[in-house]
């Protein structure tokens, strides 16, 4: 039975899920700054290698001390666009399995437009959220 | 994707409020008061306050913390005064300050995700001290707070 890894992220009441190898690092209580544009759940930025990284927080009103950067997609050039959400406690690497597919929950946070895909693992629905839609990068042209 | 703005060499002005700035080129303001002698507006009114000037009275727009059009203002501040389409308007702001080519902050990406087709943000720079500044027009922000008291959707 083929399987993958992947990283939860527990950015609430919730788990969400990004791919192994797109989880580039996790920070504790980094240098952001506030931004009063943007949606609900992304106002602040992540000060980070000098780059300037939206900073999503998926729960409102929570007190999320990590924050992790994740590439998002690879960019036109070559390299990654980054994002960064605040999480309540360290990523932890899970397999998921080929069977373990399953449909999103009614209450998903996520619209299906912006899931890549969604799996039960321990009794839990977790969706795998395209951050590059839900971060406004353009699709990429393959 | 995201956008880079392009600071020229000449003077901008940056206004603070809250812990927030934003900056537009000097040329497009009229000119920076300290904000004296304001009429209070009415509750429902987007404007925070009126200047009465020899022509038409000023709106006097603040910001919330959020960049929209709020009532709420200190005790003491100034007022950026602009025009968009032969309509004066101000700005209130805790701060004003002319950045010079020797003072100008440096532009940084600005992210996909703020760039929202209906903010008057088209650019972000950083200030020496790390503070980030929104970069605007004065013709955009304008037009964007002026339109907001025409919808009349105050905070």
């Amino acid at each position: 039975m083929s399987e993958v890894q992947a990283w939860r992220l527990g950015v609430g009441q919730y788990s969400i899920a990004i791919g192994h190898s797109d989880l580039v690092e996790v920070l504790v209580e980094p240098e952001t700054r506030p931004l009063p544009i943007g949606p609900q759940g992304c106002r602040e930025l992540l000060v980070w290698r000098g780059l300037y990284l939206p900073l999503g927080r998926f729960e409102p009103g929570e007190e999320a001390q990590l924050v992790v950067v994740i590439a998002a997609r690879a960019g036109a050039d070559g390299r990654a666009d980054y994002v960064a959400i605040r999480v309540r406690k360290p990523p932890e690497l899970i397999t998921v399995t080929a069977d373990s597919d399953c449909d999103p929950p009614q209450d998903s946070r996520f619209p299906r437009k912006h899931l890549l895909a969604c799996f039960k693992h321990q009794d839990e629905a977790i969706a795998v959220p395209d951050l590059a839609a839900l971060f406004g990068f353009e699709p990429a042209t393959r | 994707m995201s956008q880079v703005a392009r600071i020229d060499g000449s003077n901008w002005v940056q206004a603070d409020w809250m812990d927030y700035s934003l900056a537009i080129p000097q040329p497009q303001v009229d000119s920076v008061e300290l904000a004296v002698g304001l009429r209070e507006a009415l509750p429902h009114d987007v404007a925070a306050a009126w200047l009465d000037q020899q022509r038409l009275p000023v709106p006097v727009f603040c910001l919330d913390d959020r960049m929209r059009p709020c009532q709420t203002r200190s005790d003491k501040g100034y007022l950026l005064l602009s025009e968009h389409k032969q309509q004066q308007w101000a700005l209130w702001a805790d701060k004003i300050t002319v950045l010079t080519p020797q003072t100008l902050p440096r532009p940084v990406p600005l992210p996909a995700i703020f760039l929202r087709q209906k903010s008057p943000v088209e650019g972000l720079a950083v200030a020496g001290s790390g503070r980030l500044v929104l970069l605007t027009s004065a013709a955009r922000l304008g037009a964007w707070l002026l339109a907001h008291r025409r919808r009349g959707d105050a905070t």
